[in-house]
């Protein structure tokens, strides 16, 4: 490798400079949303599904009995309840939970166009694993 | 008059250390468990889990009073374990301002001892705090999933995590996070709490005896990392040297993130503990590509698992965000700490206190 070559490889490549920048964005975003969503749930600007003071004799018990007990749903059900106080907060908390998706989505298409087709398969198939595990088909057997 | 910068540092971390535990006892001695208030729940007395159920149903959730009534009657014996629950007299906002206060010096720990959040998280807090084990590696995920997004941009950009090395690596892992995750939910609570314990003696013991290698000698690649263009350059910031590296072994240490991920997946650990010698001491990337691309790692295969946790209703944000908070903030304070303190000291004590914590998460899974 030349001395050029070796300067040139030293510096991030423009896709993984452009993952940075998504993610820190996205990340930045994420955490102001969160903060916000929690504000108005610990302040009770919001009514939550299950009230606070409840919750010190719930979450003692497992995540199937929190969920029975509090009608709280599984998978993407939380969105028809988004307007309560708690529920709101996985709005924060599922895009942080997402932002990796879209990094990759945006990955694959400037692998793409740079020709690199193995690495850009790869993040193809990374954004269907994480698309498979944020879809909530994949329910675990209660406990 | 001089200042004596390495014992102040010394001293310092001691203090630190000194207060961690003293938080920890506290925090212990405050539990419900501990205040003899444990109230085994008999069927008929776990009727206001129910109507809590059903009152809710009806839009508006209320169970003050039955369950006042549920621990007014007498304890009954030889109850299912399953029914015990804890009763807890403590406002509804002393658990989360003591999470972020606790997970505000754990930041700080975790980071001069060059651990992730998750590996300290998940075994104190489901030891030492009342909340189930299902949310605690919930909460476990998010929290090492902030962390991750947090670091990844400036990683990235430096060039110390490499998308090359961390792309084939993480689509493993997070696949068998995915599966990891759901056999952690779908396992009974004892068996996952006594495997947590024995997954924290593991990394205890492999923190302690891991000696890492800052540039491991790679002679030849083998033909899974050329193919996979696992290689790269990356300029050394403390001596201005220009480093290239290349990975071998790839295959193996591909095969070893299958069980990286389901033990991610399942104990909602994060997996920086193991990314690294990995990464480092089989592969042959040099320590700070190892170190930055784990961290940069965690980022993808958190989320998958941190999904299926959310999708299960695992994550209770009251307990959540603090948490995140807290480690975040500590973190920021544990970077500033990093340049004074002495980092040894701090990473034993850390490997004393996984000791411990393993130790009671074992013993607490196998109900003695």
């Amino acid at each position: 490798m030349t001395e050029r070559d070796l300067r040139q490889e030293i510096k991030a490549s423009p896709a993984q400079l452009h993952y940075a920048d998504t993610l820190f964005y996205g990340a930045l975003f994420g955490f102001v949303l969160m903060l916000i969503t929690y504000t108005l749930y610990v302040f009770g600007v919001l009514t939550p599904q299950i009230p606070l003071e409840e919750l010190p004799k719930l979450w003692t018990q497992s995540a199937a009995a929190y969920r029975a007990a509090g009608d709280i749903p599984q998978g993407w059900g939380w969105l028809a309840l988004v307007n309560k106080g708690d529920i709101c907060n996985f709005i924060g908390i599922a895009f942080l939970a997402a932002l990796t998706i879209l990094c990759f989505l945006q990955l694959a298409v400037n692998l793409a166009r740079r020709g690199q087709w193995l690495m850009m398969t790869i993040a193809l198939l990374e954004v269907l694993v994480l698309c498979l595990a944020a879809s909530g088909v994949l329910v675990a057997g209660a406990h | 008059m001089t200042w004596d910068t390495h014992a102040a540092s010394h001293s310092g971390a001691k203090i630190l250390f000194v207060f961690f535990v003293l938080l920890l006892t506290t925090v212990y001695l405050s539990g419900p468990a501990l205040a003899g208030q444990t109230l085994c729940l008999s069927q008929k007395e776990a009727a206001p889990m129910a109507e809590l159920h059903a009152t809710n149903q009806a839009s508006a959730l209320s169970v003050a009073d039955s369950t006042k009534s549920a621990s007014s009657q007498e304890p009954q014996p030889a109850q299912p374990a399953q029914a015990a629950a804890p009763v807890d007299n403590h406002p509804w906002w002393f658990w989360p301002v003591s999470l972020l206060f606790f997970c505000f010096i754990l930041g700080i720990i975790a980071v001069m001892a060059g651990v992730g959040g998750g590996v300290l998280f998940v075994p104190l807090v489901s030891g030492f705090f009342p909340f189930h084990l299902d949310f605690v590696r919930g909460a476990g995920l998010m929290v090492a999933l902030a962390g991750a997004l947090a670091a990844g941009p400036g990683l990235l950009r430096r060039n110390f995590a490499n998308l090359r090395l961390a792309l084939p690596v993480a689509l493993i892992a997070s696949a068998c996070a995915i599966a990891g995750a759901m056999l952690g939910l779908a396992l009974p609570t004892s068996i996952v709490q006594t495997c947590l314990g024995v997954t924290i003696l593991g990394i205890a013991v492999l923190l302690l005896l891991s000696k890492n290698s800052v540039r491991p000698v790679v002679n030849k690649q083998d033909a899974v990392g050329i193919a996979l263009g696992m290689n790269g350059v990356f300029l050394e910031p403390s001596t201005g040297e220009v480093v290239e590296w290349k990975t071998h072994r790839t295959l193996a240490g591909l095969l070893l993130f299958i069980a990286i991920g389901i033990m991610a997946g399942m104990f909602g650990l994060g997996a920086g503990w193991a990314n690294v010698p990995v990464l480092n001491l089989l592969m042959g990337a040099p320590l700070k590509v190892a170190v930055g691309t784990s961290k940069f790692l965690l980022s993808i295969t958190d989320t998958s698992a941190a999904w299926v946790y959310m999708n299960q209703g695992c994550v209770i944000p009251l307990m959540a965000v603090p948490s995140i908070v807290g480690l975040m903030l500590g973190s920021v304070v544990g970077v500033r700490l990093l340049a004074i303190a002495k980092p040894k000291f701090i990473r034993y004590m850390v490997i004393a206190v996984l000791f411990f914590s393993g130790a009671k998460a074992l013993l607490k899974g196998l109900g003695w």
